[in-house]
């Protein structure tokens, strides 16, 4: 079957991002009221994308050869100038195949979750309508064969989080938030245009795969790798950094993490799915589609190295802040950094098969606890700060195993859930690296404190007794959003099956090359110590959360047990480590102070000015006026009446009588007549 | 002292006697008589020149003479048939009154 | 009659035709005093008839000269049909007011021999300036009225058709502005 649909990929291919595009367009234009209408279109052109894709995942599924992963490039001009044509076209290889079938699958569950979660909202219609905006672009991100179609996929699907995160724009912390999310993001998307104009510049090609001229073949990486920049640097390495720049700002790496948890104002779908799954994911995959030229120069090259200490730093930062947090969706928003940095950390010093396969775990259990944490903030009235819930496994039991399936995964609970395997995976990679043991100290400690906080969490909002009881009225959501729920949680679990190094088969594939049951993998030792590290890890952090937080106190506004012991270092943490107001001091303020100085210059200087320039012509206005008016009329006046005097004076030589005319006439002659004889005489 | 200059002398002053006439006086009627004394001078002075001239078998100066009387006598007429009407509205010949054109 | 023996000086200066000159010699400076009378008087109708006798002593002049023809026209048009019309007018219209008349005598006089004097002064001046002109006369020039009447009727016919015209006009015209106002002509047939 799948070689019947071969020949029909190419054009079968660009249907899975435009589909929904085109829902999102069509979906414009219906009247608000159509709101049911509008989900069951963003809904059946999701469902039709993800049918194709599944197909093209099955088809992608062969290698090529040994060594050799399936790879489907296509390519058409876009525009031409001269003899020089951008191209732009789509790539279909195990990565791209791999995410296009994750985001659309994940993206569909949350789609039917949103039917149920956004029921009582307005704006229904529209919302789907940006959903659907948002899929469309982040899958024209995943399978684009151009970084200059990447590049713009990326900022469309920037632009789809902005009007996500302010949605509820009547509220000025949302709006607030979508600005910096967006401006934030900015920073990087700067980094990687430079990135991607150098890269232009040098190679003059920006397709990724073009018949052995694209960017990330051979002929192309040399020169990249030959050429040299300033300090030394291979352009290859400063083009990497670049990029990995634009990575972080998506993937909310520190330092330009700052907008991910205040994108948490959005609605609970919508962090799900952009702010857990795909989106912030866009930049991790970014790095893995970019493998080749990150990992010139062998796996402790400078960018790699790079990736790896940035994604450590970003793990264990966002691990302990998440530990001092009181509201439900920021402490799976710093999770989810978190999670993000141990990506990095796996791109860096494992390779692209550790990171890609974390990436997809953690979409499908990060999916999950959002949206059970959607379901608990349902059920309870919009409530999110869980020092307000308590006791809620007695009233929402669904919602609890979903919930708890989804921590187990992240947390890393040893063997069934896909967590551990990946975890245990980048731990592998991380160990291994040539370029030192940092970014995996920083993995094993985030790791256990992640354990920690999702432990602290679950104790708080699920077991002990209702803090707050009478006042909130829990109860269960309704079956649509139950089942997305059930479907995901089944996913974080049976995708373990592909990533075990007993049957490497996700690695293997994505290598090209053909995965083989190793059963006695595990037998080994280094593998043995791994699961063992990690078992220690998961069991340390778990125990000391349950000590911690078992009594689970039953007022809500005691303070956390941890917080007289730690202080002010709670506090430190409580306020994400002062990075909101580091930016406010260091940017923000210098940027506000230039700005209200450039709008003094202009109220005192420059309009000032205007206003003298201005009365100076209405002053020039007024006296050509006036000297029109005084001068030229007066004088004209003046000059009439002089006329008319005159000829009043003149006409009193007319007397009316013949006599006096005669007199004239007779006098007139006789002169006329002396004076001619006395010239001719 | 030829006779042709005793009449041209003749002439001169019964025209410059017409003239003051009909520059000085004030009743229009008078005026007319001023006039009639002014052609009579032209008439004396082509007659003069005919007779004491070169000789003119065409008889140039009576005739010019004999037209000139006649349309003396209609001016005359027409002018006094003039003057007339104007006393007829104005009660009064006294030509200082029929200054309505005036400017 | 002829006057043959010079008297001296002044003999010689008449010595041309003194006899032929004499009338002219009397007759000139009565029309100038009459002349001056017309001008002069204050009364109107004394002016008129001083105008009248100016006008038959030019007659007489004519006559004497030899222009019988003409001073006889000059009888019957002139002092016979313009003076009596002018005498007639005046006796219609009744000017008075003499007196007026002489106490803005002064001014008035002054004023017109202001404009008089300098066309006088011309006149004379292109009279003195005449030159060689033949002092003596044609002897005794006649002309027949059949004279006349052949040159009138055909050299000059147009002339006398235009008058005649110009006559006829004057005639009509001068019977409509005469006539009584408001007065319709009567037809014969009616009354």
């Amino acid at each position: 079957m799948a070689e019947a649909l071969h020949p029909y990929l190419p054009c079968l291919l660009w249907w899975v991002p435009f589909l929904p595009l085109l829902a999102g367009g069509i979906i414009a234009f219906l009247p608000n009221r159509h709101g049911r209408l509008a989900s069951k279109v963003a809904i059946g052109a999701l469902l039709v994308s993800c049918l194709i894709a599944m197909a093209a995942l099955a088809c992608a599924l062969k290698p090529v050869a040994e060594g050799e992963p399936y790879r489907l490039a296509t390519s058409l001009t876009w525009f031409s100038y001269g003899d020089v044509a951008l191209k732009v076209g789509l790539v279909l290889d195990p990565l791209s195949a791999a995410m296009a079938a994750m985001v659309t699958f994940v993206a569909l569950w949350i789609f039917i979750y949103s039917v149920g979660y956004m029921e009582t909202e307005a704006r229904f219609g529209r919302f789907f309508g940006f959903l659907s905006l948002f899929c469309g672009a982040m899958l024209l991100v995943v399978l684009s064969n151009s970084l200059l179609l990447l590049f713009m996929a990326w900022e469309l699907v920037g632009l789809a989080s902005y009007m996500l995160i302010g949605f509820y724009f009547e509220k000025p912390t949302a709006a607030a938030a979508a600005q910096k999310a967006f401006i934030t993001t900015r920073v990087g998307d700067l980094a990687f245009f430079l990135g991607l104009i150098w890269l232009y510049r040098q190679s003059g090609t920006l397709l990724f795969y073009d018949h052995g001229h694209g960017l990330l073949e051979s002929e192309v990486l040399h020169s990249l790798a030959g050429a040299a920049t300033l300090g030394g640097l291979a352009v290859s390495s400063a083009t990497a950094l670049l990029l990995l720049v634009g990575a972080m700002g998506k993937s909310g790496q520190v330092p330009l993490h700052t907008w991910l948890p205040d994108a948490m104002e959005g609605p609970t779908p919508v962090s799900a799915l952009i702010h857990a799954a795909t989106m912030v994911a866009a930049g991790v995959f970014l790095v893995a589609r970019t493998y080749p030229i990150f990992g010139i120069g062998g796996l402790e090259s400078v960018p790699l190295t790079a990736a790896a200490w940035v994604g450590g730093i970003t793990a264990l930062y966002a691990a302990l802040v998440a530990l001092a947090q009181t509201d439900i969706k920021r402490i799976l928003a710093y999770s989810t950094v978190s999670q993000l940095g141990f990506m990095m950390v796996a791109l860096g010093a494992g390779g692209v098969a550790p990171a890609m396969f974390h990436l997809i775990a953690h979409a499908f259990f990060k999916a999950l606890l959002f949206l059970s944490a959607g379901s608990v903030i349902h059920g309870c009235h919009g409530e999110q700060d869980i020092r307000r819930m308590g006791g809620l496994r007695a009233a929402m039991p669904k919602t609890f195993i979903t919930y708890a399936v989804g921590m187990m995964a992240l947390a890393g609970f040893p063997l069934v859930f896909s967590g551990f395997w990946s975890k245990e995976a980048i731990l592998h990679g991380a160990m291994n690296w040539p370029g030192g043991y940092g970014p995996f100290l920083l993995a094993v400690s985030a790791a256990l404190l992640t354990a920690f906080y999702m432990t602290r969490q679950v104790l708080l909002v699920f077991f002990g007794s209702p803090r707050q009881p009478g006042v909130h009225h829990p109860h269960e959501s309704p079956p649509v959003m139950l089942i997305p729920l059930y479907v995901l949680a089944t996913g974080a679990v049976l995708l373990s099956i592909v990533g075990t190094p007993i049957w490497p088969w996700f690695e293997e594939w994505i290598h090209g090359g053909s995965a083989t049951y190793h059963a006695g993998a595990l037998m080994h030792s280094e593998a043995l110590r791994l699961i063992g590290l990690s078992l220690v890890i998961v069991t340390l952090g778990v125990g000391a959360s349950w000590a911690v937080y078992r009594r689970g106190s039953t007022d809500s506004r005691a303070p956390d047990p941890l917080a007289g012991p730690l202080g002010g270092l709670w506090k430190f943490l409580e306020q994400a480590m002062g990075f909101d107001s580091l930016y406010d001091k260091a940017v923000i303020g210098p940027l506000a102070f230039v700005a209200g100085a450039v709008d003094a210059l202009e109220r005192q200087v420059l309009v000032p000015l205007m206003a003298a320039g201005e009365s100076c012509i209405k002053g020039f206005g007024r006296w050509t006026g006036a000297s029109d008016e005084q001068g030229l009329n007066e004088g004209f006046n003046s000059l009439c009446a002089g006329l008319q005097n005159s000829a009043d004076s003149a006409s009193l030589s007319q007397t009316g009588r013949p006599q006096g005319y005669l007199r004239a006439i007779g006098l007139g002659v006789s002169v006329l007549l002396i004076v001619y004889f006395w010239l001719i005489a | 002292m030829t006779p042709l200059t005793i009449l041209l002398t003749l002439s001169t002053f019964l025209f410059t006697l017409g003239l003051l006439a009909v520059l000085t006086r004030r009743n229009a009627i008078l005026i007319l008589v001023g006039i009639e004394l002014m052609l009579n001078a032209a008439n004396v002075n082509f007659i003069a020149f005919w007779r004491y001239g070169p000789p003119d078998p065409d008889l140039t100066g009576p005739l010019f003479v004999l037209f000139s009387i006649a349309i003396a006598a209609a001016e005359a007429a027409v002018g006094l048939a003039l003057i007339l009407m104007v006393f007829r509205h104005t009660r009064s010949t006294d030509l200082n009154r029929l200054d309505s054109l005036h400017g | 009659m002829v006057w043959t023996r010079p008297i001296g000086r002044i003999g010689r200066i008449f010595s041309l035709s003194y006899l032929s000159m004499t009338p002219l010699l009397i007759l000139s400076p009565l029309i100038l005093l009459a002349a001056l009378g017309a001008v002069w008087k204050a009364r109107p109708v004394h002016a008129a008839l001083l105008l009248a006798l100016s006008l038959a002593l030019i007659a007489v002049l004519y006559l004497t000269i030899g222009a019988d023809f003409i001073g006889l026209v000059q009888f019957m048009v002139y002092v016979g049909a313009v003076a009596v019309l002018i005498v007639f007018s005046l006796l219609i219209t009744r000017p008075g007011d003499e007196a007026e008349e002489l106490a803005r005598r002064p001014r008035s006089v002054v004023t017109g021999l202001v404009c008089t004097l300098p066309v006088l002064w011309v006149l004379v001046h292109v009279v003195s300036r005449l030159g060689n002109l033949p002092a003596g006369a044609v002897e005794n020039p006649v002309f027949s009225v059949a004279h006349v009447g052949q040159v009138l009727f055909t050299r000059y016919a147009p002339a006398v058709l235009v008058v005649g015209v110009l006559l006829t006009a004057v005639m009509i015209g001068a019977a409509l502005f005469a006539r009584e106002p408001g007065k319709k002509p009567q037809c014969p047939s009616d009354s």
